[in-house]
């Protein structure tokens, strides 16, 4: 297990991470969300090791993770722009790995590769920008790691390679159910395929209070006749009409939806939820209301 | 004890090492030897010898270009800290896996440097074995060997205020280039006045040399006007030479002061990295090169001399040229006050350095093969 304890981080005088505090539970796909300069990376680099943290702490299993080879042995980072070397060759990333991570498989490596159709024996600085995300991704599906954490996951990859990369993943923990996963992405529909908990990274915090969308429902409805107009009583975070179709998103009680709409007579009412793409954009919505 | 960065660290060095010697073999070695071997034969050394100088000569000269920039390509971005740093290393560690990889490639270049060294020695020396021509310099080899870790460090710092790796080159072309131009303007004037200059020079200057390395362990009193001037200006570039390396040190201790944790990984490559020991590298070699063509021939073919100083003048007037357009042209260009500092501590200290070991090398030994040793 991951314990982040009173993280502070910052730059130049501008914090990035605030007196953050949060756990991440073995045997989990975690997605990390946030606006762009949120802190997502700077926590992935923190927790990875990469960064020094001005205060607090990040302990994998009880032993900070920070300066502490045997701790960096169990996680395999990938960060959103990874450099090895412009000219280097699939088989330095082999080597690279190899040394450093003991259950790394070059065979199962290779093996990814093939399946993403990377060709292995051109340098990484030919390959395209999705083609290279893909040949690091193969690379941290093969480090056999207690903990991946990946930046931007999804970045410049096709639709197929998404997909097969998702299907990768949760084959990976079903295998290995100890497998923690961190993604940090804005793909937040893909997130939404594999994730088991989302964290939102905001202003410096970290929580979880999102994925409830502060108890947000989208509500579908269709009318026969009139469509009422004044929603004003539901406070509505979106309206979105079309003909005899209304969504609502708000944050009214379940209770509080149905009585305002039975006078209506709605021949449809459906409180469905949100997914992790609406709550996220719903929920910045109404912070900004 | 983590035993897996040593892991890496053997592997890396052995594949960029493996891969330089070649290159260097290939190039430096086999590929001029057989052109000498050809020649010698054919032109009973004649010709062999001009064909040998130029081809070596510009092969290094094509080198020192080009590999830095291949370098530059193959390990610099700030991104590589990013997976140096979350390997699991301490970051002292990770600091020392990126000086082997610089120290790796240096091997390989000293290597290769060292090889055209001994191909130059073997076709001058007319057939005498390296081992029988440093025989016969057990005296000047030390301080030459001490002369060039100076230099190659002042380079490292040149190159390490530097911005990017085309200001690196640029500030080490200033830094090597400028000694050549003091040296033959200023120092050694005469060396250049292409009918004055004789066959027979060499012998005179030897001997003025002689006297003046008497002279410096016998206090002096049987010195010529010639060897006064060398023995002091020798003796006044290692006294700005020292002051330099204050001045350095002092500058250095505020320089390391400013890395802060997060800057560590992109320090690495920045100060201490590949490009910046690599492009010093290459360039000292190639300044170094043209240092040994020009007193060379200085004794034998003025003409070269000649050309050696277009070469420096092209690459000074180069320099120049890069500076006025980044600073003057593109505007955008920001400069703090330090940075100007900096740069002419750097460029200041590369002219006293280059005259400082010029001078203790003509005034131990002048005899071409000690700037041999050099390379």
């Amino acid at each position: 297990m991951i314990e982040i304890s009173n993280l502070t981080k910052s730059y130049d005088g501008q914090i990035v991470i605030k007196n953050c505090n949060a756990k991440i539970h073995d045997g989990s796909i975690n997605g990390l969300v946030g606006e762009n300069g949120a802190g997502k990376s700077t926590l992935l680099r923190l927790i990875a090791g990469v960064l020094k943290a001005d205060s607090g702490s990040i302990r994998l299993d009880g032993e900070e993770i920070f300066e502490s080879p045997n701790a960096k042995a169990k996680i395999f980072f990938l960060a959103d722009e990874p450099y090895y070397g412009k000219n280097a060759h699939i088989k330095d990333l082999t080597t690279l790995y190899t040394c450093f991570f003991d259950r790394f498989t070059p065979e199962e490596f290779k093996k990814n590769l093939v399946r993403y159709q990377v060709d292995i024996d051109k340098p990484l600085n030919s390959f395209s920008k999705g083609m290279r995300r893909k040949a690091y991704l193969a690379a941290a599906l093969a480090s056999h790691a207690d903990i991946i954490l990946i930046d931007e996951a999804f970045d410049g990859l096709d639709p197929y390679s998404r997909n097969e990369f998702k299907k990768d993943l949760i084959e990976l923990i079903a295998k290995n159910p100890k497998t923690t996963v961190v993604i940090a992405s804005h793909s937040l529909r893909e997130l939404g395929d594999i994730c088991d908990s989302y964290s939102l990274v905001d202003n410096g915090q970290i929580s979880d209070e999102f994925v409830q969308a502060k108890n947000l429902h989208k509500v579908h409805l269709a009318f026969g006749d009139s469509v009422p107009s004044d929603l004003h009583e539901l406070q509505p975070i979106a309206v979105k009409r079309d003909g005899h179709f209304l969504v609502v998103v708000t944050d009214a009680t379940e209770v509080k939806i149905r009585a305002f709409f039975a006078p209506y007579n709605p021949l449809m009412l459906d409180i469905v939820p949100l997914t992790v793409e609406e709550a996220f954009i719903y929920n910045k919505e109404r912070e900004m209301l | 004890m983590n035993s897996r960065y040593f892991r890496y660290l053997m592997k890396s060095f052995w594949s960029i090492a493996t891969v330089y010697i070649t290159l260097f073999a290939v190039f430096l070695i086999i590929i001029p030897f057989v052109i000498d071997v050809f020649c010698v034969l054919l032109f009973r050394g004649t010709i062999g010898y001009s064909a040998y100088v130029v081809v070596v000569g510009a092969m290094c000269i094509f080198l020192s270009g080009l590999l830095p920039l291949i370098m530059h390509n193959r390990y610099y971005s700030k991104n590589r800290s990013d997976i140096i740093l979350s390997m699991p290393m301490t970051r002292g560690q990770a600091f020392i896996t990126e000086l082997v990889f610089g120290l790796a490639i240096i091997t390989a270049l000293l290597v290769g440097c060292y090889c055209v060294g001994c191909c130059l020695c073997l076709i001058l020396g007319n057939g005498t074995s390296l081992l029988g021509t440093y025989g016969t310099s057990m005296l000047g080899l030390p301080l030459l060997y001490l002369a060039c870790v100076i230099t190659f460090l002042v380079s490292t710092f040149a190159v390490s205020v530097s911005n990017s790796v085309f200001q690196a080159i640029v500030m080490l072309l200033l830094v090597n280039s400028l000694p050549s131009l003091v040296n033959a303007l200023i120092l050694n004037p005469d060396s250049y006045s292409w009918i004055a200059q004789s066959s027979t020079n060499w012998f005179s200057q030897t001997e003025v040399f002689e006297h003046a390395l008497a002279s410096l362990i016998n206090s002096g009193s049987e010195l010529s006007t010639n060897s006064i001037n060398t023995f002091w200006g020798s003796m006044l570039a290692l006294l700005l030479q020292l002051l330099f390396w204050g001045g350095l040190t002092v500058l250095a201790f505020f320089e390391f002061r400013k890395l802060k944790s997060e800057h560590l990984g992109t320090v690495i490559p920045q100060r201490f990295g590949v490009v910046n020991t690599l492009t010093l590298t290459c360039m000292l070699g190639f300044a170094l090169l043209t240092e040994f063509f020009t007193d060379l021939v200085i004794m034998e073919h003025n003409w070269y001399a000649w050309m050696i100083l277009i070469f420096a003048l092209a690459y000074f007037l180069i320099s120049v040229i890069y500076f006025v357009f980044m600073f003057v042209v593109r505007k955008k260009a920001k400069f703090r006050k330090d940075d100007w500092i900096r740069y002419a501590i750097a460029i200041g200290g590369g002219i006293i350095l280059g005259m400082a070991v010029f001078g203790i090398v003509r005034a131990v030994r002048p005899e071409p093969m000690y700037y041999l040793a050099l390379l």
